[in-house]
């Protein structure tokens, strides 16, 4: 058993840093117009796109070529057109290929794991593969599984394990090496809401405690808002959009969600007087579109005095990552 | 907010080094998962080991007749020489029983060496060797050296265990003296027969879904040709398709090594090396692109 401690689940700082105090920096991944075609099928259409350091989230519905992306980051698949670099490392060529292999842990998708082997010997196994020498690989092989959670089914051969065990199976032989660079694909599919609660868990701790530069492929918003810092959302094999996701979802906060105590319709009135368009939400709630910055919140406060109300509360309205995605969708086929 | 994960992720303090044996962990853990069903491997070897056993008391006998008489000019000791004379010699024995557990070697061979490469692609567990620091070479060659140890077992070391009881038991080492050969045509045997059979196994496993579709592959491709090569020479009088029957130009490969300096080769021992190494050529490209899918179509 590993040593306890409590690691508790945080929101990524709305600036977009991560707790452990690194700034975004140079990107550590890059692409530059990947084309990759399965038979007609451009899974990959000229997608570039900058990866900072830091916990990522590679999102877009499924077949919008997320998985694809990935294998090619790996070197698993060939590309038609354009380049990708990881590290300064490109997975098109050998020697490269090689290296970067040993940097970076890989959960896939899949289930990957053979039946007749226990955890223990598939994640020392494949820490051997990746270079540890044999008592290190073991060593690893125990800290992860106690990582994950699998400390008690270790030994137990993997035709028994649970859907979530085989997901945290997957993350620790993704760890085994201590790779710099994640690249997990769909982590909590399959997973009930405490599986996937307690993977989403492990996925944050990694990406803002451990320091690891992190690529969470999936097509669930709250996986990637809860997890990462930057986003990077793909469709139809493009890239739709791409920042830091609180950038981005606050780029509209063009309105304030204003709560009031006292004559209602005085205050509004007094927006009615002074052209502020608003909608009223009830309970003394209003919605007024204004820019969410000091001079507007002054100007509520000088309006609620003139009508004799006091400011409960004045808060941004920002749109959520699912509104980003979807507006984000929507452009895309738009220019599509 | 969230408060379930209790365990401290370890940083890793160690290197990773680059071995050049990349491909060892691999065979060695394969091995290790096929050797823990014990019946199998009593089913398959149990008759191999009782042959060898045999085969080395008949070794020992001939070598003891010759050696315990010796005043050969009593009658009895004349019989005795006489007898071992007329035993089988030590090349012969071997390829005879070569012939006869050659079955066994290939059902070993073909038991282990079938799920080898098909259930990793069933179960995708080739992503997760090709996403780390393992070249396809690496792959094959953790993958072939299982198959040829369960291939060597059956052939190269009951062979192996004969000629060093032929070595021991030979009066003053008379067999080590004269008949050394016999020793190198062991492991020059072995090794063509290991890398011919387990090439085309290994084939036969990344071209089937599943394991037992493998055997019954391999096997079937063995004893269609069969019936094809034998309508083809009784048929259509096409002589040269008997160099495609691969047990037989190995057959013909192993009676070559065996024979004894001096002796004549069999007469289309170069035509039947040839049909080995096209079969070998044959598994290794299939095997190639295979594994080339498995890396970069994954």
């Amino acid at each position: 058993m590993g040593a306890l401690a409590m690691v508790e689940l945080e929101v990524p700082r709305r600036d977009g840093a991560v707790a452990g105090g690194r700034e975004p920096t140079e990107p550590v991944v890059l692409f530059e117009g990947i084309v990759k075609r399965f038979g007609r099928v451009r899974a990959l259409d000229g997608l570039t796109a900058d990866v900072p350091p830091g916990p990522v989230g590679l999102l877009g519905p499924n077949g919008a070529g997320k998985t694809t992306l990935i294998k090619v980051l790996l070197g698993l698949l060939n590309t038609e057109a354009g380049s990708a670099r990881i590290a300064g490392l490109d997975p098109s060529r050998r020697a490269d290929k090689i290296a970067l292999r040993r940097m970076v842990g890989y959960m896939p998708e899949s289930d990957c794991l053979i039946p007749g082997r226990t955890g223990i010997e598939l994640v020392a196994t494949l820490g051997r593969i990746t270079g540890l020498a044999k008592a290190d690989a073991m060593t690893r092989a125990h800290e992860v599984l106690d990582y994950v959670g699998l400390e008690d089914q270790r030994y137990r051969p993997l035709d028994q394990y649970s859907t979530g065990m085989k997901q945290r199976l997957k993350l620790a032989q993704a760890l085994v090496h201590d790779p710099e660079f994640l690249l997990l694909d769909e982590p909590t599919n399959g997973l009930d809401p405490k599986g996937r609660r307690h993977m989403l868990e492990l996925v944050h701790d990694l990406g803002h405690e451990q320091g690891k530069n992190l690529v969470l492929c999936s097509h669930l918003l709250p996986d990637v808002e809860k997890t990462c810092s930057h986003v990077v959302v793909i469709h139809r094999g493009k890239t739709a959009a791409a920042g830091v996701i609180a950038e981005m979802t606050g780029d509209e906060a063009h309105s304030v969600d204003v709560q009031v105590r006292g004559s209602g319709p005085d205050f509004e009135s007094a927006l009615a007087a002074d052209a502020i368009p608003h909608a009223e939400n009830g309970l003394g709630r209003y919605r007024l579109n204004l820019p969410a910055d000091q001079a507007s919140a002054d100007r509520v406060f000088g309006l609620a005095e003139n009508a004799r109300c006091t400011v409960v509360s004045i808060e941004p309205v920002r749109s959520s990552l699912e509104e980003v995605f979807l507006a984000a969708l929507r452009e895309g086929e738009a220019s599509a | 907010m969230a408060v379930t994960h209790t365990e401290v992720y370890r940083k890793f303090k160690g290197g990773i080094a680059r071995h050049p044996l990349r491909f060892f962990p691999l065979f060695a853990t394969e091995l290790s998962v096929a050797t823990r069903r014990k019946l199998p491997l009593i089913l398959l070897y149990g008759p191999v080991a009782i042959a060898t056993i045999v085969t080395c008391f008949i070794v020992y006998a001939k070598f003891a007749l010759q050696a315990g008489v010796p005043d050969s000019s009593n009658l009895q000791a004349q019989l005795a020489v006489g007898m071992a004379s007329s035993m089988l010699q030590v090349r012969d024995l071997i390829l005879q029983v070569n012939g006869i557990m050659g079955g066994f070697a290939l059902l070993a061979m073909v038991w282990y060496g079938s799920g080898l490469i098909c259930e990793d692609r069933r179960a995708k567990a080739h992503l997760l060797y090709f996403s780390r620091p393992l070249t396809r070479l690496d792959y094959f060659l953790g993958k072939f050296c299982v198959a040829a140890f369960f291939g060597a077992i059956a052939v190269v070391v009951p062979n192996f265990v004969v000629c060093t009881m032929a070595v021991v038991t030979s009066p003053e080492w008379s067999f080590l003296k004269e008949q050394s050969d016999v020793i190198w045509a062991v492991f020059l045997f072995g090794g063509i027969w290991i890398t011919t059979m387990s090439s085309l196994v290994l084939a036969i496993s990344s071209l089937a879904p599943k394991r037992v579709f493998a055997m019954v592959g391999f096997f079937g491709l063995i004893m269609v040709l069969e019936v094809f090569i034998e309508l083809g020479v009784k048929v259509g009088n096409v002589e040269q398709l008997q160099y495609l029957r691969l047990t037989r130009n190995l057959g013909v490969v192993g009676e070559w090594l065996f024979t004894a300096p001096g002796a004549d080769a069999p007469e289309d021992v170069t035509q039947c090396a040839l049909g080995v190494a096209a079969w070998v050529a044959l598994s290794l490209t299939v095997l190639a692109q295979r594994l080339r899918r498995m890396e970069l179509a994954s």
